[in-house]
């Protein structure tokens, strides 16, 4: 009796209801906090690699295929990707397709560096640029994050704009996707993270 | 009191807004089969009149596809006209398409410009394997999730074949990843509305 009593008085009303199930909602996605470390890695990688090869090109420099530490950098992302993994007992819907878009964006990648430079010789760096801006724009999207949208767009246009720019000048904007598309929304993902970490304390 | 709601009750009303959202994810499939014909179409018929009748105006059955595109428009106008509520999953495929939209365009428009034709129809197989990818694993549809590993699959046999045949490949990828899978989803969506309309 006593027990259906207080159950009376705890049961939330329609709107409590709604006013709970909204509450979990923005409770998820506060905690949902990218730390924007991949971000920053990639970005910065990708950064440093384009302004190398322009090193190279403009100097005429050989430091070797400076690209191939993009392969390097997919250590510490398996890494920490499988350290997170573990850490957390459950995967969101967000987190399962942001993990295909990037399976997307990799395969493509692949195809397109690979099979395209490799049997078929040309410059392909606007194709490289605009590949770069799909998992950009998605996830910007996905997450309502505009630097990231704005940083898939503007791998857009730096890709049409390739087109009419010499070798050189490409890898500096390959640089320019690098810093804009994925180190710059990178480190403010990561101001963020230790911004509500700093409030939760 | 008859607002008061116990916590049975409100489990069920979330898993009632759950299943809505499921059902909205339940799509017709009309765009994708009506995109796949489109495009089955024009490559076939690209092909065999490149092919067979060597007419250098073949890529002109193209220009078919518009008609499809202001198909598109009124489609998509009526269908947010009647729609209730926009999902996540509405949202973030809207971002899919979108993006393989301008990709699209600025793929070919980077390809005409540099002359590379040869290159085309590869790097549409590897564009459309992306979107028809993401919108399986979003959607959760196996076959849409296979069509764009196809696609992607035959993008890498069109680097050993010739330039003639990559017609053939485009329809075999739009067969695979629009067709087939427009018509698992055209049945799902029929299958769950028939008790609504037999109501």
């Amino acid at each position: 009796m006593m027990e259906s009593e207080y159950n009376r008085e705890a049961a939330p009303t329609h709107q409590q209801s709604l006013d709970l199930i909204n509450e979990m909602i923005s409770k998820a996605k506060k905690s949902y906090t990218s730390k924007g470390i991949a971000s920053m890695v990639w970005g910065s990688l990708i950064t440093f690699c384009g302004l190398v090869n322009w090193v190279e090109i403009h100097f005429k420099k050989d430091f070797g295929d400076v690209w191939l530490l993009t392969l390097i950098a997919l250590i510490p992302q398996i890494y920490f990707s499988i350290k997170e993994k573990r850490s957390k007992n459950f995967i969101s819907h967000n987190e399962i397709a942001t993990n295909y878009v990037w399976i997307a964006f990799t395969l493509s990648m692949f195809i397109t560096s690979f099979y395209f430079s490799y049997f078929i010789k040309g410059n392909i760096t606007p194709l490289i640029m605009m590949l770069f801006g799909i998992p950009t724009f998605i996830i910007g999207g996905m997450q309502n994050f505009k630097p990231m949208i704005f940083g898939g767009i503007f791998c857009w246009v730096m890709s049409i704009v390739s087109m009419h720019s010499a070798d050189e000048i490409d890898v500096l904007l390959m640089a320019a996707c690098g810093l804009f598309a994925w180190l710059i929304p990178g480190i403010i993902l990561w101001r963020r993270y230790k911004k509500s970490m700093v409030a939760h304390v | 009191m008859e607002d008061v709601f116990d916590e049975k009750q409100s489990l069920e009303l979330i898993a009632g807004m759950i299943n809505k959202a499921k059902n909205k994810f339940t799509e017709s499939g009309t765009l994708y089969l009506v995109w796949g014909i489109a495009v089955l179409v024009c490559s076939i018929a690209h092909f065999i009149l490149w092919h067979f009748f060597h007419y250098k105006q073949a890529h002109y059955v193209w220009f078919f596809t518009w008609l499809v595109y202001i198909y598109q428009a009124i489609f998509l106008a009526k269908k947010k006209k009647n729609q209730k509520v926009r999902t996540y999953t509405d949202e973030i495929l809207g971002y899919v398409w979108i993006c393989f939209i301008f990709c699209f365009f600025v793929m070919i428009f980077i390809l005409l410009y540099n002359r590379k034709f040869d290159l085309i129809y590869s790097a549409i197989l590897v564009l459309y394997a992306i979107p028809t990818f993401l919108s399986g694993a979003i959607l959760k549809v196996k076959s849409l999730l296979i069509g764009g590993i196809c696609c992607w699959v035959l993008a890498c046999i069109s680097v050993f074949i010739s330039v003639e045949f990559h017609l053939l490949l485009i329809s075999t990828a739009v067969l695979l990843a629009w067709i087939i899978p427009g018509i698992n989803l055209r049945n799902k969506y029929l299958a769950q509305t028939k008790p609504a309309h037999n109501l």
